[in-house]
C-alpha cells in the first residue's frame, strides 16, 4: 500500500488498539460535524448579509470575510476528520494519518490566528484614526473659540 | 480494511514519538494556545462591547441583536478556554517521556469536548442568525 502522501514514510509506524481507536473515532465524527456546521454557518452568514445588503443597499461590513475564514477553517477541520477516520479504518499507517490530521487542524488554527491578527491591526488603525480626527477637530474648535 | 506494511509496536503504551512528530505537536500546541488566548480576549471584549452599546448607545433598544450576539460570544469564550485546555496534553507529549500515547488520548478527549461545544455553538448561531435575518427583512 502507498503511503498516505504518496511517498516513503518518514514516521515510524504504530498501530492504535481498539480502545484508542474508539477515542479517535469519536473525535473524527465530532470534527466532521464541527467542520460541516462551521461551513453551514459561514454560508448562512454570507447569504444573509447579501440579502440584507441587497434590500438595504448597504455596503459590505466585514462579516463576509469572517464567514470566508470560517468556511476555510471548516474545510481544514473536515480534512483533519477524514485523516483521523483513516487511522481507525486502515492498518499500517496510523502515525502518518495522525500527523496529516494534526497538520490539517494546525492549518485551520493558523488561518484563524492570521484573521484575528489582521482584525486586531485594522481595529487598532481605525481607533487611532478616530483619535487623530478627534484631536484635529478639538484643536480646530479651540483655535476658533480664541 | 486496507492493509499496509507492518511496523507495529506490540507495547503500545510505551510508544514514544520522534523529534519530527514532536515538532508537529509543538507547533499545534503553540497555535492552539495562541488562538485560545486571542479568542478569550476577543469574546470578553465582545460581551463588554455589546452590553455597553446596548445600555449606553442604544438605550435599551436592539435587545434581539444582544440576545443573539451574547450567546455566540459566550460559546466563543468557552471554545477559547477548551482550546487552551486541549493544548496542554499536546505540549506534554513534547515535554515528557514515557506516556506519549496516554497524553495523546487525553488531548483527543479534550479536543472532542471542544468539537461538541463548536457543533452546539455553530448550530445555535446558525438558527439565531436565520431568525435575525428574517426579523430584519420583515421589519424593513
Amino acid at each position: 500500500m502507498m503511503h498516505p502522501q504518496g511517498q516513503q514514510p518518514n514516521w515510524q509506524q504504530y498501530e492504535f488498539n481498539e480502545a484508542q481507536n474508539a477515542v479517535i473515532s469519536k473525535l473524527a465524527n465530532r470534527m466532521l460535524l464541527a467542520g460541516v456546521t462551521q461551513i453551514v454557518f459561514g454560508v448562512i452568514d454570507i447569504l444573509g448579509s447579501c440579502k440584507i445588503q441587497a434590500s438595504e443597499g448597504a455596503s459590505s461590513n466585514g462579516t463576509s470575510l469572517f464567514a470566508l475564514v470560517l468556511i476555510l477553517c471548516g474545510a481544514f477541520t473536515i480534512s483533519a476528520a477524514q485523516s483521523f477516520s483513516k487511522i481507525v479504518k486502515t492498518q499500517g499507517w496510523d502515525i502518518s494519518h495522525l500527523m496529516l490530521a494534526l497538520q490539517s487542524y494546525s492549518r485551520a488554527l493558523l488561518v484563524q490566528f492570521i484573521f484575528y491578527v489582521i482584525t486586531a491591526v485594522l481595529v487598532t488603525l481605525i481607533i487611532l484614526f478616530l483619535l487623530l480626527m478627534l484631536l484635529v477637530f478639538a484643536s480646530l474648535f479651540a483655535s476658533m473659540t480664541k | 480494511m486496507q492493509q499496509g506494511p507492518e511496523m507495529l509496536d506490540p507495547k503500545g503504551h510505551e510508544y514514544e514519538f520522534g523529534p519530527q512528530d514532536n515538532q508537529v505537536f509543538h507547533v499545534l500546541a503553540a497555535r492552539m494556545r495562541r488562538v485560545g488566548v486571542v479568542q478569550i480576549i476577543l469574546s470578553i471584549l465582545q460581551v463588554g462591547g455589546y452590553t455597553a452599546g446596548f445600555i449606553l448607545v442604544q438605550k435599551g433598544a436592539g435587545a434581539l441583536q444582544l440576545a443573539i450576539e451574547i450567546p455566540i460570544a459566550l460559546a466563543f469564550l468557552a471554545g477559547g478556554v477548551l482550546l487552551l485546555n486541549a493544548a496542554a496534553p499536546f505540549r506534554s507529549i513534547v515535554d515528557s517521556w514515557g506516556n506519549d500515547v496516554g497524553h495523546l488520548m487525553k488531548a483527543f478527549d479534550r479536543l472532542s469536548t471542544l468539537m461538541t461545544v463548536m457543533i452546539g455553538g455553530f448550530a445555535l448561531a446558525s438558527v439565531l442568525y436565520i431568525v435575525m435575518f428574517v426579523v430584519k427583512l420583515v421589519t424593513k
